[in-house]
């Protein structure tokens, strides 16, 4: 079995994160706080609610060396939260947004962090030694959608982002007195802040879920047609392949290799891609075993009872045969997987654990060390 | 300039009308030899033609409605239709369920029960969320 | 339940079950609000194409998305004047009483009879599966109750007559 972990956290999760030594998790309830819970014994203890925002909370991002919590919400705000003694302590980013803010992550530098927004703009958000103030940078070049998602390259400069106007773009991100000037010839010219490299057009609907893979070299993202986008040679000419699939569509992806990937959707089953020698990526299988059952009635038998007691009898509480029920989803989850997150190991680049959310409310952990037909992309 | 650019692409409907009026022949042509699911996929082909025009893709209908109801048996059909031909008939398959014509609509119902058990619910999301290519 | 019926239903489901793919999605057009955007209309790109199912010339199904919610519109077989009024005000009646249903739309789009309007919020807190099923249940439910309806009418009318014309008698 692939998942190692399963926790009822919340009725529904929005998205969530881990504290660098995987001890602590951060995740927020559908509202507008962020709950951080620890294990403590078997048993997860909440330790800390986060309350600042004053709607529900789009984004949280923990960094693993400085140990900051970085979370965004609707309201169009986004703290910073620094651990002192036993407190969280949040500072204000002022981010200069009209529109909710729906993404947010830090950089591999950790020295700056991205916010992507229904403004249909995205901010680079980085310190200021001297005022001790984060202060938030606009990416002037307009996405014709919100923003529904942005991706680090290891390099520290380049973002890339994905929109509800079905682009892929990545843009340079280059702060003057943040970052330092790569020594390699050719590439420094065209590194101005705001700059885009490159404009990706392949999908004909919405866009979610873009990732670098570790190296840099590829990039990957879903579109809600079902489809999920591979790039390599990001650049003048990338080379780009896309994968259409038969389930529902993905919200997020993650790169557990350079050859293998682990999409999550409404599908409520991690999909696995994978890439062969020749580079083709595919479908390889569901991480779950599918479960067949129907469930019990949980949630929406209030409908049938409320239609029963309107026609004075209850005529419509039982099934009846000669509907067919449609069948439920998912095994481990139940309901739309939004946010996927690795568990990254000190020292190593391969992932081999990561932990899902999603609108069940549950965390999910899994393990690909047991799954041994994936073992060959898996290096 | 506005004026030459809708010219273009008044003439580039007319040559594709033509082609559809090519393709309605030969579709003719192999329904009369007894081939319907060679029909259907001859006008699959170039489909969704690339224009916005209204008459090109109501032309074009016609064809693909032609082919869908010369269809017969549909189990018959699908083991020998290439997953590629999928996502633009489930696109078809929906036009013809708008028609509120009855046996168009019972020909598309019986034909999309197939198709979904074959083609998945990704099928119908490409065709949903695809509002560019209509047909 | 005849094949076509079946079939007619089979597809709803099916398309219901693809486009119900909603999440939360905060307005690009006010600030902090979050509204249906298939019924703002206001960022064609959040739209998804709009699908109308038929069975016939008279029964038909719209189903419009967008990215956090979706509505389904139905227009029942009317077959005569009384089918008709049946309809109207049994739906009305229904209609009056949305907020016992959550997803029932207070008023039907224009040219439908009954229209539902399901949000992420709906998804959020029930299951998918169950949706779906509700609103084809209800869909298979109505034609039964009309002709139920029109049936008890219709014996009424007749004892109603006869008891009248006893006294000619």
């Amino acid at each position: 079995m692939a998942a190692i972990a399963v926790h009822q956290f919340a009725q529904c999760i929005t998205c969530h994160a881990w504290s660098p030594d995987h001890a602590m998790v951060a995740f927020c309830p559908n509202n507008n706080e962020v709950h951080i819970y620890k294990l403590i014994q078997e048993k997860w203890e909440k330790l800390h609610v986060l309350q600042k925002h004053d709607q529900i909370v789009s984004g949280i991002d923990w960094s693993v060396r400085s140990n900051r919590i970085v979370t965004v919400s609707h309201d169009r705000n986004s703290y910073v939260w620094n651990q002192e003694g036993s407190e969280w302590v949040p500072t204000l980013v002022i981010l200069r947004l009209n529109r909710a803010a729906l993404c947010v992550q830090w950089s591999p530098k950790e020295n700056k962090f991205a916010v992507g927004s229904g403004a249909k703009t995205v901010c680079i958000c980085y310190y200021e030694q001297e005022n001790n103030w984060w202060v938030s940078k606009l990416i002037r070049k307009r996405h014709d959608s919100s923003v529904t998602s942005v991706a680090w390259h290891p390099n520290n400069v380049f973002l890339a982002t994905t929109s509800t106007d079905g682009k892929c773009r990545v843009f340079s991100t280059f702060i003057k007195g943040v970052d330092i000037k790569e020594k390699k010839e050719g590439t420094s010219s065209d590194t101005k802040f705001g700059e885009q490299i490159l404009q990706l057009d392949l999908s004909f609907s919405w866009a979610f879920g873009v990732k670098w893979s570790p190296s840099g070299n590829t990039l990957a993202y879903v579109g809600h047609n079902s489809m999920i986008y591979f790039v390599d040679d990001v650049g003048p000419s990338p080379l780009a392949q896309n994968v259409a699939f038969r389930d529902l569509p993905l919200r997020d992806v993650l790169f557990v290799s350079e050859k293998m990937v682990i999409g999550v959707g409404f599908d409520c089953n991690p999909m696995v891609f994978a890439a062969d020698e020749t580079g083709i990526w595919t479908f390889i299988k569901f991480l779950d075993e599918r479960k067949t059952s129907s469930s019990g009635p949980k949630y929406g038998s209030q409908f049938s009872e409320a239609f029963g007691k309107l026609y004075g009898q209850s005529k419509y509480g039982v099934g009846n045969d000669a509907v067919e029920s449609s069948r439920t989803r998912g095994g481990t989850h139940v309901n739309c997987i939004n946010c996927i997150v690795p568990l990254r190991e000190a020292g190593s680049s391969r992932i081999t654990r990561f932990t899902t959310s999603g609108l069940d409310g549950k965390i999910v952990t899994w393990d690909l060390e047991s799954q041994e037909d994936l073992l060959n992309y898996h290096l | 300039m506005a004026g030459a650019e809708g010219f273009v692409e008044a003439d580039n409907a007319e040559a594709i009308i033509i082609r559809i009026e090519h393709k309605s022949r030969k579709i003719e042509s192999l329904l009369k030899q007894g081939k319907p699911i060679e029909a259907l996929k001859t006008a699959l082909e170039g489909a969704p033609p690339k224009t916005q025009d209204e008459r090109c893709k109501s032309a074009n209908w016609i064809v693909v409605h032609r082919a869908l109801m010369a269809i017969k048996d549909v189990d018959f059909m699908f083991s020998s239709l290439d997953p590629e031909y999928y996502d633009i008939l489930m696109k078809y398959l929906y036009r013809g369920l708008s028609t509120g014509d009855r046996p168009t609509c019972d020909q598309c119902l019986r034909i999309h029960e197939k198709l979904t058990e074959k083609a998945g619910l990704g099928c119908i999301l490409r065709c949903l969320a695809d509002t560019v290519n209509t047909v | 339940m005849s094949n076509t019926l079946r079939l007619y239903l089979a597809c709803i489901r099916n398309t219901l079950d693809a486009a119900l793919c909603l999440q939360n999605f905060p307005c690009q057009e006010v600030e902090r609000h979050n509204k249906p955007e298939v019924e703002l209309k206001t960022s064609p790109e959040l739209l998804l194409n709009p699908i109308l199912i038929c069975r016939n010339e008279a029964e038909k199904c719209l189903i419009e998305t967008s990215i956090n919610s979706l509505r389904i519109s139905l227009k029942v077989k009317q077959a005569d004047e009384l089918e008709n009024i049946l309809t109207k005000k049994f739906l009305r009646f229904l209609s009056m009483r949305a907020e016992a249903f959550q997803v029932l739309r207070r008023k039907p789009v224009q040219g439908y009879d009954i229209s539902f309007l399901i949000t992420n919020y709906h998804c959020e807190e029930m299951q998918k599966h169950k949706l779906i099923d509700f609103i084809v249940q209800f869909m298979e439910d109505i034609d039964k109750e009309i002709s139920e309806l029109k049936m008890s009418v219709n014996t009424r009318g007749r004892l109603v007559a006869t008891e009248f014309l006893k006294q000619f008698v």
